[in-house]
């Protein structure tokens, strides 16, 4: 969310999300946007740049994201036109349900939903942002893992983990896990506060 | 639409094995056939031919291109902001917890409620049912509550007596207003009218689980006043015998994403109760710590967490997961009429302490029986019968889904099992 609200604040760009997790706040938006600087009488047209849309199934994803797709190369409007980033919110919610062990059904429908993304990504200039859960490690070194397996860690151009360091001082971190730009490793650390996703 | 390839479709294997067969790839290469071309191409009757098409092109059976089905219409941000902020919240009775949750259960929302026995998750659950019948003109959302019984720990004499407590309260609200209007609402809330809005489901598997909320979207549409659903608690038939664990994150995925449909579309709360485990970290050395059941994957399904546990005598509650609220810890009691927020001049005098252990909570419900009752209005033994059948039964075809009050006619002096 404070992703998608610093886009608005910073550009005249639109965003669209795609929420699986039930997890979108409006009021939340609306007060990061506030503590960050914006009017009061400027909200209302900051929101209207942004879209949300309830997807339940990764076949409703599929087709939003197909939809939007042939809106934005047709450049059928000024939200469209103006479209530039992308966020999926719960990935593995979505495609969990199909992952069996014995059906490739799952590894079929990640395949098309990162053709899809890469398209929206690579032909379109638009940012494509996904969010994935962590699960127990067993094997490695490391407590956790991003969840989906090796299939999807090839999908990504880029990978951040975040991790929580201590409960009670609520500082949280973010490492880059893999990079095409940057070396890998590189940690920032961050709060959780009015604002969003502040520097610490 | 029109690029987008067949096999990113959910068709059956056999469908998309024909498809293929007969060279059709995307969406677009079956648009402006007949259906009868279509069957006589793949070789399939006409009515799965046209259910093929319905699937690939969203709904319309003419195989054009169409615009954005009404399920997936999005909206902007500001119309979902003006939608949210006149959502009602279902209040708790105790001011700390419902400062926050943000002024209550939220209304759209799952929530979970996770603790070990005895620390009040089917108390919270029964205040939460019974606060989700309040008029709106007291601050409640007058709706009515669906409450579905895994653990077989529902026992109406005690959602009786917090509803009769409620009552109360509400008739001391109508009173310090002064308005004919509250008068007349607060009459019509009493006892009888609360028992008649809370529809009871009992469940004795995973399976009966999984029925239940196949046919819970009708039952709604049925009742639409309903706006609270209650699963007490969704961990009892996933902890113990499933061999298979990829089967059991499946099958709770699956739950958890009706719910969600549920909750989105019929705009009304969702509350789940959990149990507790232990987690044990042999490799890093730490100690063994108490996690929410069901494991990670089920912790990323829910839109709000509360975690329950004890320091020392008293009751905490706090907030862990919550897309738009801050982190919070509060304290709270149980009381003889529910749940309550902890009054330091009032002593513990009134307060019940539900013991973990079984024993003192049949001993309760024996002196319930036997005490002169002068808190509640009616005296139990006569009434009862009437009570139990006042509490609506669920209209479900299936035979064995029992109403969780007809079970028993004489009153349930088994404890309430807190696990």
């Amino acid at each position: 969310m404070t992703m998608a609200m610093q886009v608005i604040t910073d550009t005249k760009f639109s965003v669209v999300y795609l929420d699986s997790t039930n997890g979108f706040s409006a009021c939340r938006c609306k007060e990061i946007l506030l503590s960050r600087g914006t009017q009061e009488k400027d909200v209302a047209d900051m929101l209207r740049r942004a879209r949300v849309y309830n997807v339940h199934t990764l076949f409703d994803a599929l087709s939003i994201l197909t939809l939007l797709t042939e809106n934005v190369a047709r450049q059928s409007d000024s939200y469209h036109s103006a479209l530039r980033l992308v966020i999926l919110d719960g990935v593995s919610t979505l495609i969990a349900p199909l992952l069996d062990a014995k059906q490739s059904q799952g590894h079929a429908m990640m395949s098309h939903l990162a053709a899809i993304l890469k398209s929206l990504a690579l032909d379109h200039s638009i940012a494509a942002v996904c969010t994935n859960s962590m699960v127990s490690d067993i094997s490695s070194s490391s407590l956790l893992k991003p969840a989906l397996g090796k299939t999807w860690s090839h999908v990504p151009h880029c990978r951040v983990a975040l991790e929580r360091t201590c409960t009670t001082s609520g500082l949280h971190v973010a490492t880059l896990l893999k990079s095409s730009r940057q070396p890998t490793g590189i940690a920032v650390s961050f709060l959780i506060n009015q604002k969003g996703l502040d520097s610490t | 639409m029109m690029q987008r390839a067949l096999s990113s479709f959910p068709l059956s294997a056999s469908q998309q094995s024909k498809l293929a067969l007969a060279g059709f790839e995307t969406a677009g290469d079956l648009k402006g056939m007949r259906i009868a071309d279509i069957s006589s191409e793949l070789g399939v009757t006409p009515s799965e031919a046209l259910e093929i098409v319905r699937v690939v092109t969203g709904g319309q059976g003419d195989g054009t291109d169409t615009a954005t089905p009404p399920l997936h219409a999005g909206q902007s941000v500001l119309a979902l902001l003006q939608e949210e902020e006149s959502r009602g919240s279902i209040v708790t009775f105790c001011a700390k917890l419902d400062e926050m949750l943000g002024g209550g259960l939220p209304l759209g929302k799952i929530t979970e409620v996770c603790g070990a026995p005895g620390l009040g998750k089917t108390q919270l659950s029964f205040q939460l049912c019974v606060d989700a019948c309040i008029p709106e003109a007291f601050g409640g959302v007058t709706g009515e509550a669906v409450y579905i019984d895994t653990e077989g720990s529902f026992v109406v004499q005690r959602l009786a007596e917090i509803a009769q407590a409620a009552k109360q309260h509400i008739d001391g609200l109508a009173e310090a207003s002064d308005d004919p209007e509250m008068w007349r609402l607060a009459s019509e809330f009493t006892l009888d009218h609360i028992l008649s809005r809370i529809h009871c489901y009992r469940s004795h598997s995973y399976l009966d689980l999984v029925a239940i909320m196949n046919v819970l979207p009708e039952f709604i549409k049925a009742h639409p006043q309903v706006k609270l659903v209650v699963i007490d608690s969704i961990a009892a038939h996933f902890r113990h015998g499933f061999e298979c664990m990829s089967l059991r994150n499946r099958i709770l995925g699956g739950l958890s994403q009706s719910l969600i449909i549920i909750a989105t579309r019929f705009k009304l709360a969702v509350l789940l109760t959990n149990q507790m485990t232990t987690r044990v970290n042999h490799k890093f050395g730490k100690p063994a710590q108490l996690v929410p059941a069901l494991g990670d994957s089920w912790g990323h399904s829910c839109t709000l967490r509360v975690i329950l546990n004890w320091n020392g005598s008293r009751r905490f509650a706090s907030l862990v997961k919550s897309p738009s609220l801050k982190e919070d810890v509060v304290s709270y009691q149980i009381t003889r009429s529910g749940v309550r927020d902890v009054d330091p001049s009032l002593g513990n005098s009134d307060a019940l302490n539900v013991a973990s252990s079984q024993g003192d909570v049949s001993s309760h419900l024996e002196d319930l029986d036997n005490d002169d009752v002068t808190q509640l209005d009616e005296p139990w033994e006569e009434e009862e019968e009437e009570r139990l059948n006042m509490v609506s039964t669920s209209v479900v075809p299936s035979g064995h889904m029992l109403d969780g009050i007809r079970r028993s006619k004489r009153p349930c002096l088994s404890p309430p099992s807190e696990q």
